[in-house]
């Protein structure tokens, strides 16, 4: 297809490119991709494609796998994109540690939220920058070998419907599907180019009805945890386990199960001023 | 299990010593597994030589204080690291 605009992205040691086509699938990846890193670099990791067509008006996004969404809705199409080009990403990933976690940053202390699908790590995050943190990532951060230095993927949150109010912001860019609602916190909050340093790991756990507590975790815990977190284990030495030991001998970490996402930001934001639960027996 | 059977540890494990605890890590089973003080001594005692029950012993002589509970503490704590796979049986 003539017309094709692309940009190449990189992330983490790894690089992806996306082209796109027609004035949607324009709108679309500025909307992904406006703080991702630019790179000229050969893409490691393949290219995607985004193209609006000019008659039937159909998204198509395709990655090396194959294609990964066709129709009409812009929000799943962005939906689509962002899981394949994510998923590419983090398979590439190397010279480094690459966390599924989402984080955020307040003077320059990060904090990382570690957890799976569900866990109420995006709500969270999505609370805190409310509250005027910077907005590193709500999926992927990578801290590169042997530092405290936290790069996120900034990516817009991907907040699952009973996390919407947390999103529900003025200035806030937001995409709409079925499945999810992608949002953009405004350019002023997102951390793009910055580097925060790594002051805590918090596990969040939503429980509804929960009274939130944050609870400190011993260092072969948090290094249990850290493991079943880390995305590129197989693309580093030992596959990665020295160095997740290392962080968890250096890091403070706690489990903050919580039932009130307000509560919860202000248990973080007293973590982060200095005010650390006492450690457990 | 009984108290003749003799634990060793499964081969293939690196260790890194957190604190008092002990974090294993299995490259080709990709699978973690973390000990606490009790399970790491015990794990570390899995030499495929002493039974279940010379682990015992040893560990009552150790530990006189605790020589009642320490049967029963031993036993649980050997069926959790089969189930996790950190030992077998020989």
């Amino acid at each position: 297809m003539s017309g094709l605009a692309s940009r190449g992205v990189a992330f983490g040691g790894s690089t992806i490119r996306i082209e796109y086509a027609g004035r949607l699938a324009e709108e679309v990846v500025s909307f992904l991709f406006r703080s991702a890193e630019p790179t000229d670099a050969e893409p490691a990791q393949g290219t995607f494609r985004i193209e609006h067509g000019a008659g039937d008006q159909v998204l198509t996004v395709s990655s090396p796998g194959g294609i990964a969404y066709t129709g009409d809705d812009a929000g799943a199409a962005a939906h689509a994109l962002q899981d394949a080009a994510s998923y590419a990403l983090s398979a590439g990933s190397t010279g480094g540690l690459l966390l599924h976690a989402a984080a955020v940053a307040l003077n320059g202390r990060g904090v990382v939220l570690p957890g799976k699908t569900g866990s109420g790590k995006t709500t969270l995050a999505a609370h805190l920058v409310r509250r005027g943190y910077q907005y590193l990532t709500d999926e992927l951060v990578f801290l590169r070998e042997g530092g405290l230095a936290m790069r996120g993927c900034p990516r817009p949150l991907n907040v699952k419907p009973s996390g919407r109010a947390a999103v529900d912001a003025e200035g806030w860019e937001r995409l709409d599907s079925p499945s999810a609602t992608l949002v953009l916190p405004p350019a002023s909050q997102l951390a793009a180019g910055v580097e925060p340093l790594l002051a805590a790991v918090v596990f969040p756990r939503f429980r509804e009805g929960a009274e939130s507590r944050l609870t400190p975790l011993k260092a072969g815990e948090r290094g249990l945890r850290l493991m079943a977190v880390l995305l590129n284990a197989r693309n580093l030495d030992e596959h990665g386990f020295p160095a997740v030991a290392e962080l968890a001998r250096t890091t403070p970490g706690y489990e903050l199960i919580y039932g009130d996402v307000r509560e919860a930001g202000e248990l973080v934001t007293a973590l982060l001023a200095g005010d650390p639960p006492a450690p457990t027996a | 299990m009984s108290d003749a059977s003799t634990p060793r540890t499964v081969s293939g494990f690196n260790l890194q010593q957190l604190d008092d605890d002990m974090l294993l890590y299995h490259p080709g089973l990709t699978k973690t597994i973390h000990l606490n003080e009790t399970a790491s001594l015990i794990w570390q005692m899995c030499d495929g030589v002493r039974s279940t029950s010379d682990i015992i012993l040893a560990l009552q002589e150790a530990f006189p204080e605790h020589r009642e509970e320490i049967p029963a503490d031993v036993t649980a704590a050997l069926r959790k690291l089969r189930l996790d796979g950190a030992i077998e049986f020989v």
